[in-house]
C-alpha cells in the first residue's frame, strides 16, 4: 500500500529564544516491510545529518538567531507491506542482547514483574505466540486514554495508572520482555488510522521483540495499542531502547519562554481519488519533549 | 577570552563600584541630614536617596515611614533588593569566585576579606561603630580593590573588562546623582545657604570638594559643580573621565573590529569632550544628563551583545 | 596483621630508597618537623588547595591533610611498576576498542556478554564509531597497593575522570620549598612537567581537521564541584581555557566556545564531567552542565573527548576481575601486576563463601567509589557486619568481595610522633596517539588513623609526596 505522509510541527515562543538545538528523527528508513518512495524534511535552518546511536537517520537543527517559531515539515510517500515477517538485524550496529539494558522509562516494579512472570507458561509454547498473549494481556490491563500520562511516565507508572497512550503500551511491553529475558525495543513512526484506526493517533509508537526459534531470527513487531503487528498501516521512523532514543524531536533552547506546540499529521492512502486527510491530529499543548534551558 | 569570564569581570567591577557609590550616597545623605533643612522635613534627604535609586516603593512596603535608621539599614545590610552594600559585595565576590584562573591571588584575597568582614557587620555593629565608620570602610575596601587590580593584574583584556564595569557604573551613578540634585534644588534661590551646603555635600560625596576649590578658587556655584562633574577630564568621577576610560578600553578590546558599542562610546565621549557648560546650561542640565544616562544604559546593553554571554 | 613497612625491615634495617629520608628524620629535631608541618599547612591554605574550594561558607573549606614525610620508591621498583601499568592501560584501551566494535572478547566467551552490554557504564552511543587517534583512555589513574617488597596489586582502575594529580604536583612543590636541602641530597625524579605532558597527549589525539595547532579546553562542572580547584589548576598550568557547558555550543557539526572575539572552534575537550551529563539531548535530559548536541559532533569525528564516552565499563568493579584475561587476550602477555583475587557475589558459590567469611573480607559495591558503600571486615563490629550481610543478600550482584590485603606502611607524622600508616599509590598514565607516558611516582594516599586501610580523602585520608629515586 502506498501512504502519503504530511507531518508538520510548529513551536511558538511568547518571548524569543536566542539559540535552539534539536535532534530530529523524522526520516523513515527503507527496511523490510517499507520502501521510501520520496521524502522531504524541511526546517528553518540547515539540517546536519548524522547516524544516531541506533543507526537511525537523524538530523541536527541549530538556530542561533533570535526566533519566535520553529516550523518543521516532513512529507513524502512510503510503500508498505502486510505480512508475517521478521525484520532481520542485518546491518544493525548492536547485537539483540543490547536491548535488555535497563532504562528509566522501561523500569519495572514488583507489580509489573509479577504480571509479566504470569506469561511464562505461554512463552514455553513459542516465543512469538507467547508475546502475542502478552500484548493482549497488557492491552486488557491498560486502557487507551490520553491525558493520564506524559512523555516522562515510566512503564510501571503507566501500568499502575491502568491507562496510557501507545508510548506507554510500548514501554510496558518492553519492560515485561526484559523481565522475561527477551530483548525488546521501542519504535516510533506513523499510523494510517483510516486503515487501522481503532485506537491511536497518526503519530504512533510500538514495540519489537527479538525472536530466535525454529530457525527464524529477527525482530517481531507488536503494536500493543492496536493489538496487532505492524503492517501496511505502519510507517517506521526510528527505534531505540525507549521513547527518549527514538522520539521524532528532542531539543533544548536558550530563552524562549512560553512555548506552545502545534502538531498536525496526515497519513493517507495514495490513490487516484483527490487527496484527502484520512487521519488528522492537531494538538496544541505544552511540549513535553522540549525543555527550556 | 571566554565571554563568561569577561562577563564575570565586568560585573565584579560594576558591583564593587556600586557598593562604593552606595556608601558615598549614604555618607552624603547623612551629612546633609545634619544641616538645617530649609522647608523640607528631616527625612527629606533620605527620601531623596531612595528616589534617586528608584526603590522607594520596595522600601515602603517593607519598612513604612522613611527614617534615617531604617534607610541606612535598608541600603547597607538588606540583601532582599539589589541596592544594598551587602548585596553588591556578595555579587562582586560571587562573580569573582568563577575567575580563579584570571584574578591575581592578591585581588581575590582582598575581595574575599571584604566579603568576610561584611558578613560580620550586623545592625548592632552598624549602630555601635557608627554608620559613617562603615561607609568609610567600604570606600577604603573599594579603593584597595582597584589599587590591587591595577598593580597585580596583567593589563590585558581582563583588566579592561573590569575597568569597563567600574566606569560604566560610575558614569551611571554620577549622572543620576547630579540629575537628582538638579531637580531637588532647582526651586531654591541660587544663592541661598541651603544650596551652598547641598552642593557642597554633593562635591564631598564624590571627593571633589578640594578639586573644586583648586580649580575654581571661588564659592560653590551649581553650574560650575555641573561643569566639574560632567565635563572635566581630570576629575576622576566626572562623566567625561568615565567615558574617556570606557572608550579607551573598548578601543583595545575591539581589536580593530567595527563594534556598535565602541561607536556609542565614542559618540558619547565626543559630546562630553566638545561641549561647553554654557551650551549645556542653555539646553538644560537636567535634559543633558537624562540624555547621557540613556546613552550609558544603551552602551551597557551593547557591550553585553558585543562581548558577553547576553544574546 | 603484620604489614610490610616500606622504610624499615623487621630487623631494623633501612631500605635503600629511604636512606636519605631516614637520615633526615634522624637529624631533624621533632620540634622543627612540627614547625615545618604547620608551615606546610599555611602554604596549602594560601595556594588554596582545599577540598571543597570556595564552598558556600569559607570557614568550612577543608584541606586534605598533607604528611611531610615522603614516600620513596627505588628506580627498579618504579621500572617494574610502570611497565605493568603501561601493559594494563594498553589492554584496557584494547578492550574498549573491541567492545565498541567487533566484541571479540564477548564472542570468545571470556567475559559474559550481559556484563558488558547490560552494564550502565557501557554506552551504546559509542558502538561502531572511530575515536580520534584510536585512543579511549587518554588519562588513567590506577590505584596500586603493595604487600611485600616485590608484590604490587592493582586495586582499582580509574578510567573516567580520575582526579588527584594537582595534589601530586602541589605536594612536591611544597616539599621542595620546605626542605630544599633534602632534595639536594636525594636524587628525586622530577614530576612538574606533568601539565606539559598532559597537553601534549591531548593535542596528539585531536581530530584530523584540527591541523597543527588544535584548540584544547578543559570542561568543568563548575565551581561547586569538589575537584574544581584541580580543574582550574590544570587549565592554568596548561594555558588552556577552563570552560563550563554554557561556554560551549554546537553549530555546523562543530563545537564552539563563546569568546569576546566571537565563536572559536574547539578541537579537544578534556572533560571532567561524567558521561551522563555531557549532552542533555542524548543522556540525562535534566543536565544543565553539558553541551546540547555534543554527541552528534562527536559521533561524526568533529571533536575529541578525553576521556572518551563509555570508558567506565572498563573500570567497573564487576569487570575488574577480567582484566588479567584481557591482557592475555589482547596482548598475548602475562600480566605484570597482580589483580586482587575477587569473588563476584552474583555467583552463588562466591556469595556463599563470602557470607561465611565476612569478618575477613573487604566487600565493595560494584559501581561505588570514594570508599563509600564498603565493608572492611576485620575493622568492623559484629553489628556492622550483620547490617552489611543484609544489604548483600538483598542485592548480591551489586557487590564484590576481596581478601583484606596487608597494605604496606610508611612512616607518617602523627599526634603520637612518627608511626607507620597504610598507604596506596595512584600513578597517572597518559595515553596519546602513539605513546604512553607517565611522570615518575603518582599520588600517595595515606590512612591517617592508626590501623585504618581506607585512604580516601573523603574518609580521613591524607597525601604524601611520592619520590622515585634516580639511578
Amino acid at each position: 500500500m502506498r501512504l502519503n505522509i504530511h507531518h508538520e510541527t510548529i513551536y511558538h515562543y511568547a518571548a524569543p529564544a536566542s539559540y535552539s538545538i534539536q535532534y530530529l528523527r523524522l526520516t523513515p528508513p527503507s527496511v523490510p516491510g517499507q520502501r521510501v518512495l520520496s521524502w522531504k524534511l524541511s526546517a528553518p535552518a540547515t539540517l546536519k545529518p548524522w547516524m544516531d546511536t541506533f543507526g537511525n537517520q537523524a538530523h541536527v537543527l541549530v538556530i542561533d538567531q533570535p526566533h519566535e517559531e520553529i516550523r518543521l515539515l516532513a512529507t513524502g510517500e512510503v510503500e508498505s507491506d502486510e505480512g508475517e515477517f521478521l525484520i532481520s538485524r542485518e546491518g544493525e550496529i548492536h547485537p539483540p542482547a543490547l536491548f535488555l539494558r535497563p532504562t528509566r522509562l522501561t523500569e519495572a516494579s514488583a507489580n509489573l514483574s509479577e504480571f509479566a512472570s504470569a506469561l511464562r507458561p505461554a512463552l514455553s509454547k513459542g516465543r512469538r505466540k507467547g508475546l502475542g498473549d502478552l500484548m493482549h494481556a497488557i492491552r486488557d490491563a491498560v486502557s487507551y486514554q490520553p491525558g493520564i500520562t506524559d512523555a516522562a511516565t515510566s512503564a510501571f507508572e503507566a501500568f499502575d495508572h491502568k491507562a496510557g497512550v501507545c508510548q506507554d503500551h510500548a514501554h510496558i511491553f518492553i519492560a515485561c520482555c526484559k523481565i522475561l529475558g527477551i530483548p525488546a525495543r521501542y519504535v516510533s513512526g506513523y499510523l494510517c488510522t483510516a486503515k487501522l484506526g481503532e485506537e491511536g493517533m497518526a503519530s504512533h509508537a510500538w514495540a519489537e521483540a527479538w525472536i530466535d526459534e525454529d530457525g527464524a531470527k529477527g525482530w517481531a513487531t507488536f503494536d500493543v495499542a492496536n493489538r496487532t503487528q505492524a503492517g501496511e498501516a505502519h510507517v517506521r521512523l526510528a527505534h531505540g531502547l525507549d521513547y527518549l532514543d527514538a522520539c521524532p524531536v528532542r531539543g533544548i533552547r536558550k530563552g524562549g519562554r512560553g512555548e506552545a506546540l502545534d502538531v498536525s499529521v496526515h497519513v493517507g492512502e495514495s490513490s487516484h481519488e483527490p487527496k484527502r486527510p484520512t487521519a488528522r491530529e492537531s494538538a496544541r499543548k505544552r511540549a513535553s519533549e522540549q525543555s527550556q534551558q | 577570552m571566554l565571554s563568561r569570564t569577561a562577563e564575570n569581570l565586568y560585573w565584579t567591577g560594576r558591583y564593587m563600584e556600586r557598593a562604593e557609590n552606595l556608601a558615598r550616597l549614604l555618607d552624603v545623605s547623612f551629612r546633609a541630614a545634619l544641616l538645617p533643612a530649609a522647608d523640607a522635613g528631616p527625612a527629606a534627604d533620605w527620601q531623596a536617596a531612595l528616589d534617586m535609586l528608584g526603590i522607594t516603593e520596595i522600601y515602603k512596603t517593607k519598612y513604612g515611614n522613611v527614617t534615617q535608621d531604617s534607610v541606612i539599614v535598608f541600603l547597607t545590610l538588606d540583601t532582599s533588593h539589589p541596592f544594598s552594600i551587602k548585596f553588591c559585595i556578595d555579587q562582586a565576590r560571587e562573580n569573582a569566585r568563577a575567575l580563579r584562573a584570571t584574578l591575581s591571588a592578591e585581588l581575590w584575597e582582598s575581595l574575599n576579606i571584604t566579603w568576610l568582614e561584611m558578613n560580620n557587620i550586623t545592625r548592632q555593629i552598624l549602630a555601635s561603630r557608627g554608620p559613617r565608620t562603615i561607609f568609610d570602610w567600604v570606600k577604603e575596601r573599594s579603593h584597595l580593590f582597584r589599587g590591587v587590580a591595577y598593580s597585580t593584574l596583567l593589563h590585558n583584556d581582563a583588566f579592561h573588562f573590569l575597568r569597563l564595569g567600574t566606569h560604566l557604573e560610575r558614569a551611571d551613578n554620577t549622572a543620576r546623582l547630579l540629575a537628582a540634585k538638579e531637580r531637588s534644588l532647582a526651586s531654591l534661590p541660587p544663592k541661598s545657604g541651603t544650596v551652598y551646603y547641598q552642593w557642597g555635600a554633593v562635591l564631598r560625596s564624590v571627593s571633589a570638594f578640594r578639586a573644586y576649590t583648586l580649580i575654581y578658587r571661588d564659592v560653590i556655584d551649581p553650574v560650575r559643580v555641573a561643569e566639574l562633574l560632567i565635563l572635566k577630564a581630570e576629575m576622576p568621577r566626572s562623566l567625561r573621565f568615565c567615558l574617556d576610560q570606557i572608550a579607551a578600553s573598548l578601543d583595545t578590546l575591539a581589536m580593530g573590529r567595527d563594534l556598535e558599542c565602541r561607536r556609542i562610546a565614542m559618540e558619547t565621549q565626543s559630546r562630553l569632550t566638545y561641549s561647553r557648560i554654557e551650551h549645556v546650561e542653555s539646553q538644560g542640565i537636567d535634559a543633558f544628563l537624562t540624555d547621557t544616562l540613556g546613552r550609558v544604559n544603551m552602551l551597557g546593553i551593547q557591550i553585553g551583545r558585543d562581548f558577553l554571554m547576553t544574546v | 596483621m603484620d604489614a610490610f613497612d616500606e622504610m624499615r625491615g623487621p630487623n631494623g634495617t633501612v631500605a635503600e630508597a629511604y636512606q636519605a629520608v631516614a637520615e633526615w628524620l634522624y637529624a631533624t629535631p621533632s620540634r622543627l618537623l612540627d614547625e615545618k608541618r604547620r608551615e606546610a599547612e599555611i602554604l596549602f591554605r594560601r595556594i588554596g588547595i582545599t577540598f571543597n574550594v570556595y564552598g558556600e561558607d569559607a570557614g568550612t573549606e577543608r584541606l586534605i591533610p598533607f604528611d611531610i614525610i615522603p614516600r620513596s620508591l627505588a628506580p627498579w621498583e618504579w621500572t617494574k611498576l610502570s611497565r605493568g601499568l603501561e601493559q594494563r592501560v594498553r589492554a584496557l584501551d584494547a578492550f574498549l576498542a573491541d567492545i565498541y566494535h567487533e566484541q571479540e572478547i564477548l564472542k570468545a566467551g571470556k567475559i559474559p556478554s550481559h556484563k558488558v552490554l547490560g552494564n550502565v557504564l557501557y554506552r551504546p552511543e559509542m558502538q561502531g564509531i572511530e575515536v580520534p587517534g584510536g585512543v579511549y583512555v587518554q588519562i588513567a589513574g590506577i590505584d596500586v597497593v603493595r604487600t611485600e617488597p616485590d608484590r604490587f596489586f592493582v586495586l582499582e582502575d580509574n578510567l573516567r575522570t580520575p582526579s588527584g594529580v594537582s595534589y601530586m604536583l602541589e605536594d612536591r612543590a611544597v616539599m621542595m620549598r620546605l626542605f630544599p636541602d633534602l632534595f639536594a641530597k636525594a636524587k628525586v625524579a622530577p614530576i612538574d612537567h606533568y601539565p606539559h605532558e598532559l597537553l601534549r597527549t591531548l593535542r596528539s589525539v585531536c581530530p584530523a581537521h584540527a591541523g597543527a595547532d588544535p584548540v584544547v579546553v578543559l570542561l568543568t562542572p563548575g565551581p561547586y564541584n569538589s575537584a574544581y580547584f584541580e580543574h582550574a589548576f590544570l587549565a592554568e598550568r596548561m594555558g588552556i581555557e577552563l570552560v563550563e557547558g554554557q561556554d560551549l555550543f554546537v553549530q555546523d557539526d562543530a563545537v564552539f566556545m563563546r569568546t569576546t572575539l566571537g565563536p572559536r572552534r574547539v578541537d579537544v575537550i578534556y572533560r571532567r564531567l561524567d558521561d551522563e551529563f555531557i549532552d542533555p539531548l542524548a543522556f540525562n535530559p535534566d543536565s544543565s552542565l553539558g553541551v546540547p548536541g555534543l554527541l552528534s559532533v562527536y559521533r561524526k569525528g568533529g571533536v575529541t573527548l578525553a576521556n572518551a564516552i563509555g570508558t567506565g565499563v572498563a573500570d567497573d568493579k564487576s569487570i575488574y576481575p577480567y582484566v588479567p584475561d584481557m591482557i592475555r587476550f589482547y596482548l598475548g602477555e602475562d600480566p605484570l601486576l597482580e589483580n586482587v583475587p575477587t569473588w563476584l557475589l552474583e555467583r552463588p558459590e562466591d556469595l556463599a563463601y563470602a557470607l561465611d567469611h565476612l569478618p575477613e573480607l573487604v566487600v565493595k559495591e560494584t559501581q561505588g567509589s570514594g570508599g563509600y558503600g564498603m565493608l572492611v571486615g576485620p575493622k568492623s563490629s559484629k553489628q556492622e557486619i550483620e547490617d552489611f550481610r543484609q544489604k548483600i543478600k538483598a542485592n548480591p550482584e551489586g557487590y564484590i568481595a576481596q581478601p583484606t590485603l596487608a597494605l604496606s606502611t610508611c612512616p607518617t607524622f602523627t599526634d603520637e610522633g612518627i608511626a607507620p600508616r597504610h598507604v596506596d599509590l595512584r600513578p597517572f598514565i597518559l595515553h596519546g596517539k602513539n605513546s604512553i607516558s607517565m611522570v615518575p611516582g603518582g599520588l600517595t594516599r595515606v590512612a591517617l588513623r592508626q590501623g585504618s586501610l581506607v585512604v580516601n580523602s573523603s574518609q580521613g585520608g591524607g597525601t604524601k609526596d611520592t619520590w622515585v629515586l634516580e639511578e
